[in-house]
């Protein structure tokens, strides 16, 4: 099989949260695109069409489990699988991510958990998860 | 005899259940997680076995569980009955109320949740209590006045909402304090990398980033444990005689160094000879450079103007700037912990936004007071006053008494 690389865009409103996400996915051979803003994001997803996107919630006017409630609420835009990536607390976090039934999140601050949740969402190594997951989701 | 009062307590709990939502003990996790995301009211079940009640699952717990790491993988096809709480508390349909509220909340803090089982004579499962909703209903039924049933309802909105602000303020505080932490250590993993790869200068740009992010999480560090020893009492006053006049030209100094890049002015009116005040001069310090920060944090031209008043018992500062200004409703908000952002989520500030709760703080510590008045577009004006002696201040002095104390 020709290995067509991952991609992943990160938002965050914080340029150094941007700079160690690109830089520690790019070492694991993805590519990485980064937008340091919550707003504009539907349409990059529609141009770049990301496999993961990588969402921060503290951010300025728009915090991003509403903006992935909204990117997930587009039909252009809804299959996407996104993915909480924050410094909140994991409780609240997973909460979140239950709520608007995203794909999951990660804590920021441990990078092998990023390796390996990064690889985990983007269905690299699992078989039986991500079929759960769908039919999860498929309630709404 | 048994007054109108006592016998109004005497409520038993049956008549008080909220629902009665149960799942058989043999469903798997994710049947139950539909049943929660297909209606978002419902907080917790039942899980009921044969009829009785073997165990309680909440909304938070399953959704947590499910959420955690690989939770879908490890519990998705598990019994319900693995991952309920198999002890929940568990009384009969003819408890009375007060003794169903003790028993509540005697409860370790661990297993302490809203909800409890409710069973028949035989043991059958009947449904719910929530134990906010019997705190109230206990409350209306000893409250025999209106105004007492009034009082009784705003304490606990006043309860409700205090338990609010602190949690939210907590998330904050957490937020706050691991997101630099979350940068450091991502940098420290790419300096290491860069080592390994033999690229130095890329390292030493790394180290750079490592060291400006260290240094704002010193900052926030230094005000959550000023504001913390503040709320806690435990904050040392130190008293000395010394010029209020100095101080604020020595603040003046510091704030010409923070506006030096935009064009705006810094001058002070004060009394030419020394104004002596007994007080703590490093406080009064803080204090005033943390209003000259913000000034000059807000104002991008014109002038910012200290000015020192005194009377025979009292002596105020005055930080005046001609900067943005600050909506009248947002007035009252300023003083609160991370007041810029109504939501936690959507904040951006430089800065941690507790200055001027500490700001606040400080100067009541010091029996004084710190005032804001405020024109959006024109500018701000933040008032200091202070006693010029020390009077008897109980607060402060047993506050450092609380302090001896402890160790
Ligand atoms: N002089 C001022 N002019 C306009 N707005 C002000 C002024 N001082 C304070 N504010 C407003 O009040 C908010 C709270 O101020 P505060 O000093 O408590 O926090 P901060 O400056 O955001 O952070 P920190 O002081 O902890 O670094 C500010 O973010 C700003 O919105
Ligand atoms: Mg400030």
């Amino acid at each position: 099989m020709t290995h067509q690389r991952r991609k992943i865009l990160v938002i965050d409103d914080n340029a150094d949260h941007l700079y160690v996400a690109r830089e520690l996915l790019s070492q694991e051979g993805y590519e990485v695109l980064t937008h340091q803003s919550p707003f504009g994001v539907t349409g990059l997803i529609q141009a770049a069409e990301p496999d993961l996107v990588l969402m921060d919630v503290n951010m300025p006017t728009l915090p991003g489990d509403d903006l992935a409630a909204f990117v997930r609420a587009d039909e252009r835009t809804r299959d996407v699988p996104i993915v909480l990536y924050s410094s909140n607390d994991e409780r609240s976090l997973s909460l979140a991510a239950a709520r608007h039934r995203l794909a999951g999140y990660i804590c920021k601050g441990d990078v092998t958990e990023l390796r390996m949740k990064v690889s985990f969402f983007l269905g690299d190594h699992v078989t039986d998860g991500s079929t759960f997951r769908r039919r999860l989701y498929a309630i709404e | 005899m048994r007054t109108a009062a006592e016998k109004d307590v005497d409520v038993s709990v049956g008549a008080l259940i909220v629902s009665d939502a149960r799942v058989s003990s043999h469903l798997s996790v994710r049947e139950v997680a539909e049943q929660f995301f297909a209606d978002a009211d419902l907080e917790a079940m039942a899980v009921v076995d044969a009829g009785r009640p073997v165990g309680l699952i909440t909304r938070t717990k399953l959704l947590f569980k499910l959420f955690r790491r690989f939770g879908f993988e490890l519990f998705g096809k598990h019994q319900i009955r693995n991952i309920a709480d198999a002890t929940p508390l568990i009384v009969g349909e003819g408890e009375r109320l007060d003794v169903v509220i003790d028993r509540a909340l005697e409860r370790d803090p661990q297993d302490i949740y809203d909800e409890i089982i409710v069973t028949g004579d035989g043991g059958g499962y009947r449904g719910l209590l929530s134990v906010k909703h019997l705190v109230i209903q206990q409350g209306n039924t000893l409250a025999q006045t209106m105004l007492q049933r009034e009082i009784a309802s705003e304490r606990a909105r006043e309860l409700e909402q205090a338990q609010a602000m602190r949690s939210q303020f907590m998330a904050h505080v957490t937020h706050e304090l691991r997101s630099p932490v979350n940068v450091i250590i991502g940098l420290s993993e790419l300096t290491r990398i860069a080592l390994e790869k033999g690229a130095p200068d890329q390292a030493r740009d790394r180290l750079a980033s490592i060291i400006s992010n260290a240094t704002d999480l010193r900052t926030i560090v230094t005000n959550v444990l000023d504001l913390s020893k503040l709320e806690a009492n435990k904050m040392t006053v130190a008293r000395r005689s010394f010029d209020l006049a100095e101080t604020v030209r020595d603040v003046a100094e510091a704030t010409r160094v923070l506006v030096r890049a935009k064009t705006v002015s810094v001058n002070v009116a004060a009394p030419s000879e020394p104004v002596v005040i007994e007080s703590d001069p490093v406080k009064i310090r803080q204090i005033l450079l943390n209003l000259a920060s913000n000034a000059a944090k807000f104002t991008e031209a014109g002038s910012i103007h200290f000015a020192v008043i005194t009377t025979r018992s009292s002596a105020s500062i005055s930080v005046s700037d001609s900067g943005i200004g600050i909506r009248k409703e947002h007035l009252d908000k300023l003083f609160l912990a991370f007041s810029q952002i109504e939501d936690a989520k959507t904040k951006r500030h430089e800065g941690t936004g507790l200055g001027l709760l500490i700001a606040r703080s400080m100067a009541r510590l010091l029996g004084g007071d710190l005032d804001v008045a405020s024109t959006i577009g024109k500018g701000s004006t933040f008032t200091i006053t202070l006693p010029r002696a020390a009077e008897q201040e109980g607060a402060n002095e047993k506050s450092e008494e609380g302090h001896d104390h402890r160790r």
